[in-house]
């Protein structure tokens, strides 16, 4: 990722409006996907939730997601960004609203699991800034799209508490705040239509020939791409598992099994779905010239599993944790340092992407992971009895390595097999929130402190998975002082 | 870049042997071409028997003509043309010259008349033209098929009559097959001479006890000599040609992998001011889309400016693109117009993917239309008449251009100039077996025809269709159609749209000027122009077919609309009137 200059206010520019657009698009959809997570002690008092009920509602929150970037996915391919993106953000406003009416612990359940949908829009965006952005500027500008878009999670975080005690205040305060976040992304999503458009003016929206699957290059890859989907039923069987009348009673026996039986379907669906596509190759072979090893795109999965995964996970439960363990801190101040995780985002994950170029990549991975484990390890360690402060700076210090471990990851992503970037970005980023389901249905059944401590060890297990990666071979260019572009061959 | 970037696995080994028999002149013609290089490649081996017909006067000279000049056309014929296109252009010329010498005599069968069968080997195809009575057999697997249909009729005490010939007709009527090639297939080319004195079961003998080809050409040749001599033995009354083309091994399309040559160009990193690329420094950047990067540079000693395009990094391993970027370039080093923007040829080696073109300064038409919304009907019309002349040299080439639009226009002060070749179709290369795709739809919806989203067969009609978009564009601001033509996907779509006249908007578009320009957009290409030039005439001079009355109509039905809203709006006041009364 070679990052040539973006003039961020040369407004002229319809490439930078549109990447402005879209990456407040992406804030939104994330503002009103963690806008419960700040409010937690108010939603609780008002509907007399139990701890239980609340960390279910956090991982149904995320359940969704993994499906719905599936499907999120295909609707991009056929309708395009443009429209995808305005319907998602005008269906978050409405399903915003009707969490700020709900009356009952089941229609915040059903709510929070729709909003999962709204989770899935990182995807629309890729491909919007991919549509505008020259291969030499474009990981500049997905790297702005997605670090700035992250940051809504804290921004809500932020200002949700303030305005739910202080301005609005009351009982239903809280209420009023989740509408606000609502009605932006209702009226964003009408101006998104209205402003974006598919593709820069002359050139045509192409619908990728082959979608719904990852193009593999050989039986063993094909197998092993199969198996890395287990994982996701697996662990969304646990949460199911986890509501059923075994765990904590929220849904019938009846209605799991119903789901597990939908689990079968889905997971049938998506096997034929990659059989298709990769057919013609499990029949006649691929190229060798079209080789690449899908254990490369293996590995990157589960760094992003321990990366953005937690960070999905640990920005659901800070606020609370902050509020928990320091006796007497204000709701306000606790949203404003639980906020503190993703506020790192803005340079953290353009930094991993930096890192990555410089140092190489398996070295810059390894390394940033092995941080954030020891992060992680800290964080367990974290008591009332600590300073605020120190708190404060560990989880900043944890969250920088967790976000340029997400920028290394996707520095790596293009490097694999270019024609098919997009379609890699895909899978890793499922993976992503794999890991946040994982580590939020791990919440479930433990204290704080031991779910920073499950996330320490994982990232343990991914380092040495990250020991697969290998550094791109072939050409590599260098620039003379004169300026002469000049070929080294690299073995 | 010439061709040498492709290069092909078919290998074969030939063989012939022609003989007068027992007849004192020998009107039989043979010729055989196995070019090396780049020819092998575009053009293929090419073997050629013609038996000049004994009842006319001068059937030896026809049938050598017919050998030789076919062999030396077929060879000079443009790279880019396909085998058919290329065979059938020569093959009529051929014809038509036969054909003007026998009218020197009195009768038609004492003319210039022969009999013609071609074999055209390319990539992995066997391309076979034929007519009259010699014959093309195929022998695989131990199989001997002839794959030719005799154009003779028996007229009675075992004479024949030639229904078909080259050079009794001004029109000729050629059988085309197109076959696959497999190793050890071997083809046999023979004058009625041999075929009618030896059995079908006879001929295929010979072929079996072939000696290993391996053996050079001596060997083939011995053995063509032998099949002749034992026709000869048989009785034979006419002169003997037999020609063998084994095929040691077809164009495999996976070796002609255009992509195993071109890759070892790496792509050009990103480039910036200042940097320098084989001597070229780059002084800006012109244009940098997903697909492509443009820059502007100049020779290190700033002696002379160049335009230098560059692949995208995103399609790195995309052998399609690759291909089609290489193909790029050469179809535009081998269009040849003032219209037309020069590819440079690079006077140092390359060490990366990317080609030059001579630097036209000058707005494209789309900035153009953006500063000044439409142009004047002269303005216009002088440019079209200008992108015509290019996009006819592109036609002339068997290339269509396939993406005529506003930014595809450069409007510099020596003349319109047409510019990028990303999306341009060549029916030579098309045959060039390969793995890779060349199916994408690659021009801009607004100003694709019809055709395209239909897939339907594309011509150089197609490209009409795009000119007259853009003309309507110059003259009005506007698309023909507005908005709608883009969003319509099947025939249904495109017959529920509606043409607004140009006159409608600019009202100093001439009636028959608009009526040239509905003619190129009609959306079945039968309805358009025949030719560019037809078009290029209707729009520099009025054709009368397109007179008055059709303003005059759109006008009236136009005030028609007027009038009915006004009907239909008088009559809801008088019903509103009358509910009030009633009500009161």
């Amino acid at each position: 990722m070679s990052s040539t200059r973006i003039s961020l206010f040369d407004f002229s520019d319809p490439k930078i409006r549109t990447l402005h657009l879209t990456w407040f698009a992406f804030f939104l959809t994330f503002a009103v996907w963690f806008n419960h997570a700040p409010l937690k002690p108010l939603i609780m008092a008002s509907l007399n939730l139990s701890g239980d009920q609340w960390k279910a509602l956090l991982t149904l929150n995320v359940a969704l997601t993994i499906p719905a970037r599936i499907v999120i996915g295909m609707l991009v391919d056929r309708f395009g960004p443009r429209h995808v993106y305005s319907a998602l953000l005008i269906f978050a406003g409405v399903i915003c609203t009707a969490f700020a009416f709900a009356q009952t612990y089941t229609q915040l359940a059903i709510i929070r699991l729709l909003l999962g949908f709204v989770g899935a829009g990182f995807v629309i965006g890729i491909r919007m800034v991919g549509e505008w952005f020259p291969a030499k500027s474009v990981g500049l500008a997905q790297g702005i799209y997605g670090g700035w878009g992250n940051f809504g999670s804290a921004a809500a975080a932020f200002t949700l508490p303030t305005l739910a005690v202080t301005v609005f205040g009351g009982e239903d305060g809280w209420r009023y705040s989740v509408l606000i976040t609502g009605i932006l992304a209702f009226f964003y999503g009408i101006l998104y239509y209205a402003r974006a458009r598919n593709t820069p003016k002359g050139s045509t929206y192409f619908k990728p020939k082959r979608s719904g699957g990852l193009e593999v290059t050989s039986r063993k890859d094909f197998w092993l791409y199969v198996a890395m989907n287990i994982p996701m039923y697996a662990i969304l069987s646990v949460l199911v598992w986890k509501l059923s009348p075994s765990g904590t009673g929220l849904i019938t026996d009846t209605t799991a099994y119903i789901i597990y039986g939908m689990f079968a379907v889905l997971f049938v669906f998506q096997f034929s779905q990659i059989w298709k596509v990769n057919r013609e190759m499990l029949e006649h072979g691929a190229p060798e010239s079209d080789k690449y090893e899908f254990k490369q795109v293996a590995v990157l999965g589960w760094a992003y599993f321990v990366t953005f995964g937690s960070e999905l996970a640990v920005v659901s439960m800070l606020p609370a944790f902050f509020l928990e363990t320091f006796e007497g801190m204000s709701l306000a101040a606790a949203g404003a340092l639980g906020s503190a995780f993703a506020f790192m985002n803005l340079v953290a994950r353009p930094s991993g992407g930096w890192f990555s170029d410089r140092f190489g990549r398996r070295k810059s991975l390894t390394l940033l992971i092995l941080g954030l484990s020891v992060g992680y390890f800290v964080l367990s360690q974290v008591t009332g009895s600590w300073p605020v402060v120190l708190a404060v700076i560990a989880v900043m210090c944890c969250s920088f390595f967790v976000q340029a471990g997400e920028g290394a990851v996707f520095a790596i992503v293009p490097l694999i097999k270019r024609r098919m970037t997009g379609q890699i970005a895909g899978m890793t980023g499922a993976f992503g929130n794999v890991g946040a389901v994982t580590y939020l249905t791990a919440y479930t059944f433990v204290d704080a402190s031991t779910f920073f401590l499950i996330i320490a060890l994982s990232a343990i297990a991914v380092l040495f998975l990250a020991q697969l990666i290998t550094d791109p071979k072939g050409h590599i260019t260098e620039v003379l002082p004169d300026g002469t572009v000049q070929l080294i061959e690299v073995s | 870049m010439t061709l040498d970037h492709l290069t092909t696995g078919l290998r074969v080994t030939v063989g012939q042997h022609t003989s007068a028999g027992v007849k004192p002149v020998n009107e039989d013609a043979i010729g055989i071409c196995v070019p090396e290089g780049s020819s092998r490649v575009t053009k293929g081996v090419v073997a050629v028997i013609a038996d000049g017909v004994s009842a006319s006067e001068a059937g030896q000279e026809a049938s050598q003509t017919a050998v030789s000049s076919f062999l030396s056309d077929y060879y000079s014929t443009h790279d880019t043309w396909s085998v058919e296109t290329s065979a059938s252009k020569v093959l009529n010329a051929l014809n038509r010259w036969l054909y003007g010498q026998g009218q020197q005599y009195a009768s038609a069968d004492k003319g210039y008349v022969s009999t013609f069968s071609a074999v055209v080997l390319k990539s992995a195809s066997a391309y076979i033209f034929h007519v009259g009575d010699t014959r093309v057999y195929r022998y695989r697997h131990g199989d001997l098929e002839q794959i030719t249909r005799d154009h003779a009729t028996a007229v009675g005490n075992g004479q024949r009559y030639l229904s078909r010939a080259l050079g009794i007709d001004p029109s000729l009527d050629v059988d085309f097959h197109r076959l696959e090639l497999q190793a050890g297939d071997v083809f046999l080319l023979s004058s009625d001479g041999v075929h009618e004195w030896l059995a079908h079961r006879d001929l295929a003998r010979t072929l079996e006890d072939s000696p290993d080809p391996l053996h050079g050409p001596v060997d083939m040749d011995i053995r063509c000599r032998q099949i002749c001599e034992r026709a000869l033995a048989n009785g034979s009354d006419d002169n003997l040609s037999v020609q063998l083309i084994y095929v040691v091994q077809p164009g495999e399309p996976e070796q002609d992998d255009l992509l195993a040559r071109v890759r070892q160009l790496p792509f050009p990193p990103p480039l910036s001011a200042g940097h320098v690329v084989d001597g070229w420094k780059v002084v800006n950047e012109i244009q940098a889309s997903t697909r492509s990067e443009v820059y502007l540079v100049e020779d290190q000693d700033g002696s002379r400016r160049a335009v230098l395009k560059a692949p995208s990094s995103n399609f790195e391993d995309d052998a399609a693109y690759i291909e089609r970027f290489m193909v790029e370039e050469w179809v535009g080093s081998r269009v040849n117009s003032s219209h037309v923007v020069k590819v440079l040829k690079p006077t140092r080696p390359r060490q990366f993917l990317y080609y030059l073109t001579e630097y036209v300064a000058g707005p494209t038409l789309g900035q153009l239309l953006k500063e000044r919304t439409r142009l004047s009907v002269v303005d216009a019309q002088n440019i079209i008449g200008q992108v015509i002349s290019g996009l006819r040299a592109f036609h002339r080439r068997d290339v269509l251009h396939q993406d005529i639009k506003p930014d595809n226009i450069i409007y510099s002060p020596t003349g319109v100039k047409i510019i990028d070749f990303g999306s341009c179709q060549v029916a030579g290369v098309g045959e060039i077996a390969s793995r890779v795709s060349r199916e994408q739809k690659l021009g801009t919806r607004d100003y694709c025809a019809p055709e395209y989203l239909l897939n339907a067969p594309v011509s150089p009609k197609s490209d009409q269709f795009s000119l007259a978009v853009l003309l309507y564009e110059l003259l009005t601001g506007q698309l023909p159609f507005g908005d709608h033509y883009r969003k319509c996907v099947d025939e249904a779509g495109f017959s529920k749209l509606r043409y607004t006249p140009s006159y409608a908007i600019n009202p100093l578009v001439p009636v028959w000027l608009d009526g040239a320009i509905q003619r190129a957009l009609s959306f079945d290409p039968d309805q358009r122009y025949p030719a560019l030039s037809e078009f290029a005439q209707d729009i520099q001079r009025p054709n009368p077919a397109f007179d008055g009355s059709r303003r005059r109509r759109f006008e009236r039905q136009r005030d028609m609309v007027g009038w009915k809203l006004f009907a239909l709006l008088s009559i809801l006041v008088n019903m509103i009137l009358l509910l009030v009364m009633l009500s009161s």
